[in-house]
C-alpha cells in the first residue's frame, strides 16, 4: 500500500460521505431503502435500476448516467410511482440535494487521481499523414493507403486502445517511410552538409540528431544516434551518396516505435505529471493532431510549458492557429460522423438524383467549416444547437434555397429563417438520419436523444418491428401516423414517445436535409410534444425548447471532447472532472475555448499511471 | 451426377485425412512452379455475409446427395456437386449479447466476445483461420490475406454498448487483437504481387537492415515500460517479426531462380490492369456504383493467391455487420441491407432481401468459377480447397445464432465428400465444422472453443445426417 495515493482516495470518499453537512449512510441511504429498493433493489430490481449496489458515494459515479435519471425522476415527483409510499417532502429534498450535489457539483479538491489506463499511442492514419507534413514537408498523404483505423472509446478513431499494429501496417510502414524521404525536403533532412571542415560521419550525425529530435517529439540520446550511426556507415561503406546513406539510417527513424508511437516513459510505479515534452505532444496532437512545432518544443525544453500561464496562452495561440482545423475535422467531423457520407449514406439516386458528389462533399464540409469558425472565434457551445448564420458554398446554399452565395468557396452565411441553424439542422446530420428513400422521425429523434442530450434509448428488442422503406401513404396512413400507431403498442410506446417527437421536429427536412412543406403530397405536421408536456409546432420551436436544456447538452459535448484529447473512453473516476467542467461552462457562456482549455488544465491530462495498475497500488 | 470417385475416399479413409494426397502428375501445366515438387496443399477461405438469410429461402429441400437448391443456393446451380450445405448447425456462445456484433466477432472463435465501447476489446480466442495461420503461415509468403470491402466505423453502437469494431472484423491473431482487413484492391494487389517484384531486392535487403536496427531499439523500449504500455508493444514487435521473415521468404524465393508459371503471370497481369481501372480518379462517380466489381476484385485476389501459393488461408467480409449498404443496384431491390433484412414477414420485403442474399451466392460461385477453371494435377483449385460461406445468424429479423446458413465449397484436397445437403442434430456446434476444416489444413486440434468433436460426415458421400 502507498500511503501517497491511498490518502486523498480516503479523503474523497469520506468527503462524499458528509457532502453539505448529508451522511450518505446515516441520511440518504435509509431514504432508499426504505422508498426505492422494493422495487429497485436485489435481483429483480425493474428497469434495470439497481440502486441498492450503492454502497458508499463513489459508487454514484460507477452509473452516473443512471443516478442522473433518479435526480430527474425525483424532481419531476415521477418516482416513487403514486400507488406506493411517498416520501416526505423533507426527505425527498434532502435526497435531491444530496445527489445534485453529488453528481454536479463535485469539490475541486477531493476528485478522484486516476489518469486512467495508459497505451501507448499509435499515431492514428490522420495523425501520420500531418506529422510527416510537418516533419518532412511533403503533402502526399501516405496514410491514405493504410489499413483503416477502428475506433472505439468515445468513438473517435484516435483511441488509444484499438489502435492496433498488424502485419500489414508494418509493411506500409516501411514502404512508405523509403518514399516519403525520396520526396522530403533536403533541408529537413540534412541539416549539416559535409565540408571541408565537416566530415561526412559529423554531418551524419548532426543531421540525424536533428531528425531524430523532432520524430521523436523529444531530445535523443547520444548512443540512439550511434546505433543510426551503424546503418549510415553501412550504406557509406558501400558507396552510397552522402544523401542516400542519410536516407537509410532516416528510414529506421520512421519504422521506430519512438516515432509511430506517442511514448510516455512511466517514472515509477506511481501516477505522476508528464514531462513537458509529452505535455506538448498531447497538447498538439489534441488540438492540431500532429507533432508540436518549434515554440512548443522550446518551451518544453525549458521546462516551462507545463506552468498555467505559459499552458494558457499555448492553447489559445495553437486554437488561432490554421492548423485547429483538424480539431473541427477529426473531433467535430467524427462526432456528427459526417464521413459516412463518403460510405454509409446512400440516398436512393433514383428517389434522389440532387445527391451529387458536390453536394455530398458540401454537406461534409459545413459543420467542419462552422466548428472551425466557432473556435477561431471563440463562440457558445450553444451555437452547436441553434445559430442564424452557417457556412456554405454556392452547391449547398442552393440545396437549402439561400440566395447569394456563388462560387465553390465556403462562407458565412446569416440565417433568417431560424427553423435552419445549428448541427440537427445540417443536412450532413439529416441525410444521415435518413433510410435511402426517406426520412426516419425515429433514427433522427434517437440522434438528438444521443447526440445532443446525452441520453440514448437503450435498445430496441429483439423482435422489432419496422417500418415500410418509403414514406407513402399506407391504407389511409401517412408515415407519421404509422409511427404513431406503432408507438400504441405499449412495450415500444416507453422509447418512441421520447424519441419520435424530436424527428417529428425535424420533419420539413428532407432525406437530404432540404426544407419541404409536404411529403407524400400531405402537409408536414412537424409539431410534437415532449415528455416532459412542452409542445412545439416545427424545428424552430424545437430548438428552442432544446436551448432550455444548456447543461444536458454541455455535459454532452464536453464527455466527448474530454474522451477526444484523453483518447480514450471516459470512466467512472471521470465523472466528477467532467462534471466540474459543465459547472464552470455554465458560468463562462459555455464558451468553447473555455471547455478546450478545462481539459488542458484537467488532471487527467497532465498525468500518467505508472507502471503498476492503479488497483494494486491501493 | 458426378460423385467423388469411391477409390480416392477409400485410400483416404487409409491414410488419414490430415494428410494431402501426392499429385504424380508430370504435366501439371497451371501450377505455380516453386509448388510442383510438393503435394498441392490445402487451402481455406472464409466468405462472411453479414445480416442473415430470409427465412424460407435457404434451406435445400431433401438430405444427403438428393436434394433441391433453394431459392438463396440457385445460383450455385453450376456447383452443385462442388458444395456441402450444413444445416442446423449454431454457435452457441453468440446466444446473448445483441443481435450482430458478438454473432460478428465471434464467428470463428467460438467465443462470446467482451461487451465493451473500446477499452478492453477481447474476443476471448485466437480464431479458426489464424490457428491455422500460426502453424502453417511460415510455409507461404503471407501466412494469411484478410479481405473485406467496408471500412470499420469508428465509433460505438451506443444501441447496445459495443464498440463497432467487433462489427468489421472476424479473424483475431490474438484473443484481444482482430486482423485488420484490406479493403483496397489496389493496395491489396500491389501488397500480393507487386512487393515482390524481382527489381526489389536491393530494397529487401536495405527493409532488412532497417528492420534489424528497429527491433534492437524496440527490444530497448520494451525494458522500460510498464504492463500496460508494453501490450501495444509487443503488438508492433510481433508483426515488424512477421514482415523480417516475409523478407528472408522473398529473399529465399528470389534466390532459387522460380520458373514462373506463365498461366498465373498473366491472370495476375490481367487482375492487376482491372485494379488498376478500378483506382483510376477519374473513374471514381463509376466505381462508387460498381459494389460487384469492388467483391470480385478481392475474390480474384483470393484465387490468384491460393493459385499461386501465396498464401493458403484468406478470410473475406462481404460487409460489416449491420451493414446499411444500398443493394438499390438489383432490380427490384429499394433499401440497404440491414433495413431489408428487418423483413416483419412482408413478402415485398422477403423478396427483396432474398435477392440481396442470392446477389451474394452470385459471387460465391464466380469465384468457384474461377477456382475450377484452374487445374492442379489430376483435380482444380476448387477440389484442393475449403470455401466456407455463411452468416452468424439466420434470420436478421430475428437475430437467431441458431441453424446458421452455412455452405462449405470445394473437396478440402479429396477429404470431403461434396454434393449433399446435410441435416445435422439440432444445435450442432459451428465449431465441430471448424476442427474438421483444422484437421484437413494440416493444423489438427483435439478441440475449438465449444465443439464435441470433428463434425460427422465430411467425406462419407452416403451421410445425410438425421432425417
Amino acid at each position: 500500500m502507498r500511503p501517497r495515493l491511498f490518502f486523498p482516495l480516503s479523503i474523497f470518499v469520506l468527503a462524499l460521505q458528509s457532502v453539505g453537512a448529508i451522511d450518505f449512510q446515516k441520511e440518504v441511504r435509509p431514504i432508499l431503502e426504505t422508498y426505492c429498493f422494493d422495487c429497485h433493489g436485489g435481483k429483480k430490481a425493474k428497469a434495470a435500476v439497481k440502486l441498492h449496489e450503492v454502497q458508499d458515494a463513489a459508487d454514484i459515479y460507477q452509473h452516473a448516467g443512471m443516478w442522473d435519471k433518479v435526480l430527474v425522476e425525483l424532481r419531476d415527483e415521477a418516482m416513487p410511482p403514486d400507488d406506493k409510499p411517498q416520501p416526505t417532502p423533507a426527505e425527498r429534498e434532502r435526497l435531491i440535494a444530496w445527489l445534485d450535489q453529488t453528481l454536479n457539483h463535485p469539490d475541486p479538491t477531493v476528485l478522484p487521481r486516476d489518469p486512467g489506463r495508459p497505451f501507448l499511442h499509435r499515431l492514428s492514419r490522420l495523425e501520420y499523414n500531418n506529422t510527416v507534413r510537418d516533419l518532412l514537408g511533403i503533402e502526399s498523404q501516405p496514410a491514405n493507403e493504410f489499413p483503416p483505423d477502428g475506433g472505439g472509446g468515445g468513438g473517435f478513431d484516435n483511441n488509444s486502445a484499438t489502435l492496433f499494429v498488424p502485419p500489414v501496417l508494418v509493411e506500409k510502414y516501411l514502404a512508405a517511410g523509403a518514399k516519403m524521404l525520396a520526396e522530403a525536403k533536403p533541408e529537413r533532412l540534412f541539416t549539416t552538409l559535409p565540408s571541408d571542415a565537416v566530415s561526412n560521419a559529423d554531418a551524419a550525425r548532426k543531421s540525424l540528431t536533428d531528425l531524430a529530435t523532432r520524430a521523436f517529439r523529444r531530445p535523443v540520446e547520444a548512443n540512439e544516434v550511434d546505433s543510426l550511426l551503424t546503418l549510415f556507415t553501412q550504406a557509406d561503406a558501400t558507396g552510397e551518396s552522402f544523401e542516400d546513406a542519410v536516407r537509410l539510417a532516416a528510414r529506421a527513424i520512421l519504422v521506430s516505435p519512438h516515432f509511430l508511437f506517442r511514448i510516455e516513459q512511466p517514472r515509477g510505479a506511481g501516477a505522476h505529471r508528464i514531462n513537458d515534452f509529452e505535455l506538448a505532444s498531447r497538447l498538439s496532437y489534441f488540438l492540431w493532431s500532429t507533432m508540436p512545432d518549434a515554440e512548443l518544443f522550446r518551451l518544453a525544453g525549458e521546462g516551462t510549458l507545463h506552468e498555467s500561464a505559459v499552458l494558457e496562452a499555448q492553447t489559445s495561440r495553437m486554437l488561432q492557429d490554421p492548423k485547429a482545423r483538424a480539431l473541427a475535422e477529426n473531433f467535430a467531423g467524427q462526432w456528427l460522423r459526417v464521413h459516412e457520407l463518403m460510405t454509409s449514406a446512400q440516398p436512393d439516386p433514383g428517389k434522389f438524383p440532387e445527391f451529387t458528389p458536390a453536394v455530398r462533399d458540401a454537406m461534409l464540409a459545413e459543420p467542419i467549416e462552422f466548428f472551425h469558425a466557432m473556435l477561431r472565434e471563440d463562440a457558445s457551445l450553444l451555437h452547436l444547437l441553434d445559430a442564424d448564420y452557417t457556412f456554405a458554398n454556392e452547391t449547398l446554399a442552393k440545396l437549402y434555397g439561400l440566395p447569394g452565395v456563388t462560387g465553390d468557396a465556403f462562407q458565412r452565411v446569416a440565417l433568417t429563417d431560424r427553423n435552419r441553424g445549428g448541427v440537427a439542422t445540417m443536412a450532413a446530420v439529416l441525410t444521415l438520419t435518413s433510410y435511402p428513400r426517406r426520412t426516419s422521425p425515429v433514427l433522427r429523434g434517437k440522434w438528438v436523444l444521443e447526440e445532443i442530450l446525452g441520453t440514448p434509448p437503450p435498445p430496441p428488442p429483439a423482435m422489432i418491428k419496422s417500418l415500410p422503406t418509403s414514406d407513402k401513404v399506407r391504407n389511409g396512413l401517412s408515415l407519421r401516423q404509422q409511427l404513431e400507431q406503432h408507438r400504441a403498442d405499449a412495450s415500444c410506446a416507453g422509447c418512441h414517445k421520447r424519441m419520435d417527437p424530436l424527428g417529428f421536429g425535424l420533419e420539413n427536412f428532407d432525406a437530404i436535409g432540404r426544407w419541404r412543406t409536404t411529403v407524400a403530397e400531405l402537409p408536414v405536421d412537424a409539431s410534437g410534444e415532449m415528455v416532459t408536456g412542452e409542445k412545439f409546432t416545427g424545428p424552430a420551436e424545437m430548438k428552442a425548447l432544446l436551448l432550455k436544456r444548456k447543461d444536458e447538452f454541455a455535459r454532452t459535448v464536453s464527455e466527448k471532447m474530454y474522451a477526444y484529447a484523453l483518447a480514450r473512453g471516459l470512466e467512472s473516476y471521470d465523472v466528477p472532472m467532467v462534471r466540474l467542467t459543465v459547472k464552470r461552462l455554465a458560468g463562462a457562456d459555455y464558451k468553447v475555448g473555455t471547455l478546450v482549455r478545462e481539459i488542458v488544465s484537467s488532471y487527467a491530462f497532465q498525468h500518467r499511471r505508472g507502471t503498476e495498475p492503479l488497483a494494486q497500488q491501493q | 451426377m458426378k460423385a467423388t470417385p469411391i477409390s480416392r475416399r477409400t485410400v483416404l479413409k487409409g491414410i488419414g485425412a490430415t494428410l494431402c494426397l501426392p499429385l504424380l502428375d508430370a504435366m501439371r501445366p497451371l501450377r505455380a512452379a516453386a509448388l510442383d515438387a510438393a503435394a498441392a496443399p490445402v487451402r481455406m477461405a472464409v466468405l462472411y455475409m453479414p445480416n442473415g438469410v430470409c427465412p424460407g429461402a435457404w434451406a435445400p429441400k431433401g438430405a444427403g446427395r438428393e436434394f433441391e437448391l433453394s431459392p438463396i443456393l440457385e445460383p450455385l446451380a453450376a456447383h452443385k456437386d462442388d458444395i456441402l450445405v450444413m444445416r442446423e448447425l449454431w454457435n452457441a456462445a453468440s446466444d446473448t449479447g445483441d443481435g450482430h456484433y458478438v454473432k460478428t466477432g465471434g464467428f470463428l472463435t467460438g467465443t462470446t466476445i467482451t461487451r465493451t465501447t473500446g477499452s478492453d476489446l477481447r474476443s476471448g480466442a485466437v480464431s479458426m483461420d489464424q490457428l491455422a495461420a500460426k502453424r502453417i503461415g511460415h510455409m507461404t509468403r503471407l501466412p494469411s490475406l484478410e479481405l473485406g470491402v467496408e471500412s470499420p466505423a469508428t465509433g460505438v453502437d451506443t444501441n447496445v454498448g459495443y464498440t463497432q469494431l467487433y462489427g468489421a472484423h472476424i479473424s483475431w491473431s490474438t484473443p484481444t487483437t482482430p486482423l485488420t482487413k484490406e479493403i483496397n484492391p489496389r493496395a491489396a494487389f500491389d501488397r500480393l504481387f507487386r512487393s515482390n517484384e524481382p527489381g526489389r531486392a536491393g530494397e529487401a535487403a536495405k527493409d532488412r537492415s532497417v528492420i534489424d536496427l528497429v527491433l534492437e531499439d524496440a527490444k530497448r523500449l520494451q525494458r522500460q515500460l510498464g504492463k500496460d504500455d508494453r501490450q501495444k508493444l509487443d503488438e508492433y514487435l510481433e508483426s515488424v517479426r512477421s514482415v523480417e521473415q516475409r523478407i528472408a521468404f522473398d529473399a529465399k524465393r528470389q534466390s532459387e531462380t522460380v520458373r514462373s508459371d506463365p498461366l498465373a503471370e498473366k491472370a495476375i497481369k490481367e487482375l492487376g490492369d482491372r485494379v488498376d481501372a478500378y483506382a483510376d480518379p477519374a473513374r471514381v462517380s463509376e466505381r462508387r456504383g460498381n459494389h460487384t466489381e469492388h467483391v470480385r476484385l478481392m475474390l480474384d485476389m483470393m484465387v490468384l493467391s491460393f493459385w499461386t501459393d501465396t498464401t493458403r488461408i484468406s478470410t473475406f467480409m462481404f460487409g460489416n455487420a449491420v451493414s446499411g449498404r444500398n443493394f438499390s443496384f438489383l432490380e427490384g431491390v429499394s433499401g440497404g441491407h440491414h433495413q431489408t433484412s428487418h423483413h416483419e414477414g412482408k413478402p415485398e420485403k422477403l423478396e427483396q432481401y432474398r435477392r440481396i442474399n442470392q446477389w451474394h451466392l452470385e459471387q460465391f460461385a464466380y469465384m468457384m468459377d474461377k477456382m475450377k477453371a484452374i487445374r492442379e494435377g489430376e483435380r482444380t483449385l476448387l477440389d484442393n480447397s475449403m470455401l466456407l460461406f455463411g452468416a452468424g445468424m439466420h434470420d436478421g429479423n430475428a437475430h437467431n445464432p441458431r441453424n446458421l446458413p452455412i455452405v462449405l465449397a470445394g473437396r478440402g484436397g479429396g477429404t470431403i465428400a461434396t454434393g449433399r445437403s446435410v441435416a445435422y442434430e439440432k444445435n450442432t456446434p459451428l465449431t465441430n465444422l471448424y476442427v474438421g476444416m483444422l484437421n484437413r489444413m494440416g493444423t489438427p486440434v483435439p478441440h475449438f472453443s465449444d465443439s464435441t468433436g470433428e463434425l460427422a460426415g465430411l467425406g462419407d458421400s452416403e451421410f445425410k445426417g438425421v432425417t
